[in-house]
């Protein structure tokens, strides 16, 4: 069987790390006589699994600004987490965000913009898609100092999703330039209880 | 335990070809933060205005001009692409001629109505004369400001001895806020 794995570093170093542990099994494995037929020896065989979860997040939200003295939302944002593994069943997930800089940056530099606060979300109040499942959410806005709960899943949850969570951007009467306003965002997904 | 190596190579090469993100579905071990959203907030070139919903001229004298009230005209929020973008006003009439007040009498012609080169607030007024075949300009706003306004835009309807008929005689006219320049 070919199996092409490619040049990236993490497929390298996962071969390496499998062929060092082939080689360190051979290494310590206990010598003992027995006699046959024997049913003497035993193994443990260790699953050490680590909190996780599959998550699927927008690679960009957009805010469609057509009139700089209105706030403009969209409500259409889809977050997901699935298979979520937890060390115990009264633990949660919880999501939360942090913007990557203190304001959005403009199309044309020094051009005034907004800033990372004047985007909020909602606690995905309303009903169907636009509730979150197996989760509460949480209101919030935006900060480049701190990241900022927006859903905690309930404990034990296998998942947690929202199809529809809506983020806001305020208006912001002093922009004066059209184009793209961008601004990156970072989640974190974390366990917290006990 | 050479086959038992190879194989477990083998898996081991095949978890981390399934692992690499499909759709943005990606596995991550707690605490996560390597996920990333941009958020763009695409501005469409815009303005807020407030023009006149109404001018009157009060025709005393159908064989001399009739000036209008001094009309307002604002523009502020200014949106546009550059620093170097101007916001122009202009105007065209909905119809070649006014609606007068009984069917088939005789009335004036949109080109019968001007306008002055008012007094503009971080603009230029420029005279003019309406058409219906084309919008004819009336300011250009300065390169990056953040509002423009008038409140002395002046329209003049001229004389047309020929009308016979009172009453209101009417024209809807139709303004255009346009981005120029680069």
């Amino acid at each position: 069987m070919v199996i092409s794995v490619g040049e990236s570093r993490p497929v390298r170093l996962l071969l390496v790390a499998a062929a060092l542990a082939c080689v360190a099994e051979r290494g310590v494995s206990a010598q003992t006589a027995v006699t046959l037929t024997n049913t003497s020896e035993a193994t443990t065989l260790t699953a050490a699994v680590a909190e996780q979860a599959r998550i699927t997040m927008p690679a960009g939200i957009s805010f469609a600004v057509t009139n700089v003295n209105a706030s403009t939302t969209n409500g259409n944002v889809a977050i997901s987490v699935q298979n979520i593994v937890l060390a115990t069943a009264t633990k949660q997930l919880r999501i939360s965000v942090l913007a990557n800089a203190s304001a959005f940056t403009p199309p044309s530099a020094g051009a005034a913009t907004w800033a990372a606060s004047d985007v909020g979300w909602n606690a995905g109040p309303g009903g169907g898609p636009n509730q979150w499942q197996n989760a509460t959410g949480t209101a919030g806005t935006l900060s480049s100092a701190a990241y900022n709960p927006v859903a905690v899943c309930n404990p034990d949850a296998a998942s947690c999703s929202i199809a529809k969570l809506s983020f806001t951007l305020a208006s912001r009467p002093t922009v004066k330039r059209s184009g793209n306003h961008t601004l990156t965002v970072r989640w974190r997904f974390e366990s917290i209880g006990s | 335990m050479r086959d038992v190596c190879a194989r477990a190579l083998a898996s081991a090469a095949m978890i981390v070809a399934l692992a690499i993100p499909a759709s943005g579905q990606q596995s991550v071990t707690l605490t996560d933060t390597s996920q990333t959203t941009t958020l763009t907030a695409t501005v469409s070139e815009q303005a807020r205005v407030t023009v006149p919903a109404g001018v009157t001229f009060s025709v005393g004298n159908v064989s001399a001009s009739t000036a209008a009230s001094a009309a307002s005209v604002t523009v502020d929020s200014i949106v546009l692409a550059t620093a170097t973008k101007q916001l122009s006003v202009s105007l065209q009439a909905n119809a070649a001629a006014f609606t007068p007040p009984v069917v088939g009498s005789t009335t004036w012609a949109a080109g019968d109505v001007t306008w002055n080169a008012a007094t503009w607030t971080n603009a230029t007024g420029a005279t003019g004369t309406l058409s219906s075949a084309a919008y004819s300009t009336v300011a250009t706003c300065t390169a990056d400001a953040a509002d423009c306004s008038t409140t002395d835009l002046i329209f003049t309807l001229a004389a047309k001895s020929t009308v016979k008929r009172a009453g209101s005689h009417t024209l809807v006219v139709t303004w255009k806020f346009e981005s120029i320049g680069s």
